[in-house]
């Protein structure tokens, strides 16, 4: 049986990328302001971590123009939610684990 | 990562959907809407009846709807965030199908009381859908108590006419609170 931190996401697990999904799931999408505001980042922290999100296929972001002003929306892939879900997951079964050995 | 970590992060992230959920309120607009238009509804039934209530609601269902999607609309506009819309559509067509349909089971019964009853109680279970969709405890306890209140007023041995008449204020008046209370907070992280 492997340890459950065995099972963590390192492309998920970093705090930014764990809060930027966990916004992501529980709306259809969001724009780059509303994220950035959300999670307290500058454009630049929030563009690295959504390029790493959207590389490994958690999230995707499609940019237009509104009123003539350029808008990125962004929006949780299936996989996205499972990773984030997985991940979750997996901290609770850590927490258990312990909790059960403390036992 | 130790276990404290992970139950540190677990909390960080359940708190920033709560707020993302409540910054959201995706169920206040449509509360106080539909929570004024059943208190009027009540009215409009008690004084005039029949047709009238009819009409209340195919011209009030509509224009409400319309009203609350809008809003929604605006909002996310404003906001920079889409919410979804399907499960929430469905739900409400459900409820007028619902509805519909107890009152014309109760009506084939012969049953005037049951019509009152299932068509309240399933208004209730559909804000108690509506509650589960947006995550709000305030909405969930208010339908599961408003159910309870209709099965009471049954129980009771109110007249058919006196538990629409209640149930509709009842449940106009506790959906505007609810509606209100959940009123949307500022999110930051």
């Amino acid at each position: 049986m492997t340890h459950p931190s065995q099972d963590l996401d390192d492309t998920v697990h970093q705090k930014t990328r764990l809060g930027l999904l966990a916004v992501l799931v529980e709306v259809r999408r969001a724009d780059f302001s509303y994220l950035k505001e959300a999670l307290g980042l500058t454009d630049g922290n929030l563009s690295r971590h959504l390029q790493v999100l959207e590389e490994a296929g958690y999230i995707e972001t499609s940019k237009v123009f509104e009123n003539r002003k350029p808008r990125t929306w962004v929006k949780a892939t299936k996989a996205g939610r499972a990773a984030l879900n997985a991940e979750l997951a997996a901290m609770r079964a850590l927490i258990q684990r312990v909790d059960g050995t403390a036992r | 990562m130790q276990p404290e970590q992970a139950a540190r992060a677990l909390r960080d992230i359940e708190a920033l959907r709560d707020r993302t959920r409540s910054s959201l309120g995706n169920i206040w607009v449509m509360c106080v809407v539909f929570g004024i238009a059943m208190m009027g509804g009540a009215i409009v039934d008690h004084f005039f009846g029949g047709m009238a209530t009819t009409g209340f609601w195919t011209l009030l269902g509509p224009l409400g709807g319309t009203l609350v999607a809008s809003h929604y609309r605006r909002r996310d506009r404003r906001l920079g965030v889409e919410t979804r819309v399907l499960p929430y559509l469905v739900t409400a067509i459900a409820m007028i199908v619902g509805t519909v349909g107890a009152v014309a089971l109760g009506t084939a019964l012969g049953s005037p009381k049951l019509a009152a009853v299932g068509a309240l109680v399933v208004v209730a279970a559909g804000y108690l859908t509506f509650a589960r969709l947006s995550h709000s405890r305030v909405l969930g306890w208010t339908s599961v108590g408003l159910a309870l209140a209709v099965v009471a007023m049954w129980a009771l041995g109110l007249g058919s006419s006196q538990i629409v008449f209640a149930g509709n204020v009842l449940f106009g008046a506790a959906l505007l609170v609810a509606g209100l209370l959940s009123r949307p907070r500022p999110v930051h992280a």
